[in-house]
């Protein structure tokens, strides 16, 4: 996959792992986006959709030490800002509730969640 | 007049209706079966004691009509019991009134109750291993990236892959052997790091409250964290030198309500200085000392090492970190010991 979708692209991180985190953040870089975030937290990540309006899209982990990650997405999607979930769950919730977005299922190559990214945001 | 409804009634009412009818086992109920026999079996379940009542005592305008109807009926103390409605005819055929059985299945009913809900945790405990196992191994990958390094060998790679494997499989082995409602301990926690890097020398100082459980959220990024620690305080710092000193120091203070430990890690008498190039793991190690606490779970970190951007005087590395502790500790003791660290010594 062509990495120019990504690139200059900025990138909300959403993952509670801190070392998946910084490794998905250090190759978004790799490939030229702009990382905001990362970001483990409801709250945080609510406070940054807020207060940064150039956020291009978003990579969601929807399990956050337990809480689930729906009012993130629900802001994505009220912004428009395309955006990936990644999460360990074959989840039901997330097709029934959100058809439209794409789950790249940990664990997950950066390539897979690079590809997925781009068409989120291509599409 | 109602009578209770007792086992040999409902038996006579389903082996020979003629008999129970005779022996005034006899229920009338008026409109269609479902409707009526649901509104009759309720009321008599819900009095608790099912009740057989003569055709005398029913409404002038009641009429019998449909074929044997079954339903189940739920009782108001949780019993279930299985109606079964049966009409009876006279001699002219004509529907004269019913026979209501009422069979206690509350047993079998709670038995497949019992099933059903062992059989949903079950589903959503496979559910959450899944989760947590797809998660684990997202997390060797994102480690297998952050051990690699420029400069480094492959063997170098695997050594320093596989000793931070192993600090992760402790911690996973820590917090499946912790006793429910308890957590792991930041004693416990520190005694399995320490024991398993350290055999060269240097003697290790605890000083601090034991019992004091972590925070679930806290428990692998600190392993982690003083993974890093120990493997460079014994390549390079205390733990690898026989005048070595490591002391580790904690206590505890509650902050907003919320537990914290805060910790200190200090080492001295390191003789000679590590050279900045023997450090090669550095980077990424630093990052999971350093910054990993932080992002986790809001620590207030500070770390220097020699080679780091603060020069220490006679401290190969120092750690300050507070750590999330569970609301739920209590001190069963405090620990003021002093140990070698070397294996070989007796």
């Amino acid at each position: 996959m062509d990495s120019s979708g990504l690139r200059d692209r900025r990138i909300l991180v959403v993952e509670d792992e801190y070392l998946i985190a910084i490794t998905l953040s250090d190759q978004l870089e790799g490939v030229g986006s702009i990382v905001t975030g990362p970001v483990l937290s409801v709250k945080q990540a609510m406070k940054t959709i807020e207060s940064d309006p150039e956020i291009d899209a978003a990579i969601l982990d929807i399990n956050l030490g337990g809480v689930m990650a729906y009012p993130i997405a629900d802001a994505l999607l009220a912004r428009n800002i395309p955006f990936v979930f990644t999460s360990g769950y074959e989840d039901d919730v997330l097709r029934t509730r959100y058809p439209q977005v794409k789950n790249c299922p940990k664990p997950y190559l950066f390539h897979e969640m690079e590809r997925a990214l781009a068409g989120a945001l291509s599409g | 007049m109602g009578r209770i409804l007792t086992t040999d009634d409902v038996e006579a009412a389903t082996d020979d209706v003629e008999a129970a009818i005779r022996g005034g086992s006899v229920f009338a109920a008026g409109g269609s079966w479902a409707h009526h026999g649901r509104m009759v079996g309720t009321a008599a379940v819900n009095a608790g004691e099912p009740k057989l009542v003569s055709i005398d005592e029913a409404p002038d305008d009641a009429f019998i009509a449909g074929d044997m109807g079954l339903i189940g009926m739920h009782g108001k103390d949780g019993s279930w019991y299985l109606t079964r409605l049966k009409p009876y005819r006279t001699v002219e055929d004509k529907i004269d009134g019913v026979v209501v059985t009422f069979v206690d299945i509350g047993e079998r009913r709670r038995a497949e109750d019992a099933m059903r809900e062992s059989e949903s945790r079950m589903r959503i405990m496979v559910g959450e291993l899944q989760h947590r196992t797809r998660n684990l191994i997202g997390e060797v990958m994102a480690l297998v990236d952050q051990t690699r390094t420029a400069g480094q060998t492959l063997d170098e790679f695997k050594a320093s892959l596989r000793d931070r494997l192993r600090a992760l499989a402790r911690v996973q082995g820590l917090l499946s052997r912790a006793a429910p409602g308890e957590g792991v301990t930041f004693d416990s926690f520190l005694d399995s790091e320490l024991s398993a890097q350290s055999e060269n020398g240097g003697i290790v100082t605890r000083d601090g409250p034991v019992g004091i459980a972590l925070n679930s959220t806290s428990v692998q990024a600190l392993a982690m964290a003083l993974h890093e620690l120990t493997t460079n305080a014994v390549k390079y710092g205390a733990l690898g030198q026989k005048n070595g000193r490591l002391a580790v120091r904690w206590r505890v203070q509650t902050e907003n309500g919320a537990p914290w430990i805060n910790v200190e890690w200090k080492e001295g008498g390191v003789e000679t200085p590590p050279s900045a190039e023997g450090r090669r793991e550095g980077g990424s190690g630093r990052r999971l000392i350093e910054d990993a606490l932080p992002y986790q779970f809001g620590a207030r970190t500070t770390f220097a090492s020699r080679t780091g951007r603060r020069p220490l005087h006679d401290r190969a590395s120092a750690l300050r970190t507070s750590v999330r502790g569970d609301p739920r500790w209590t001190v069963r003791g405090f620990v003021t010991a002093a140990s070698s660290s070397s294996r070989t010594s007796t």
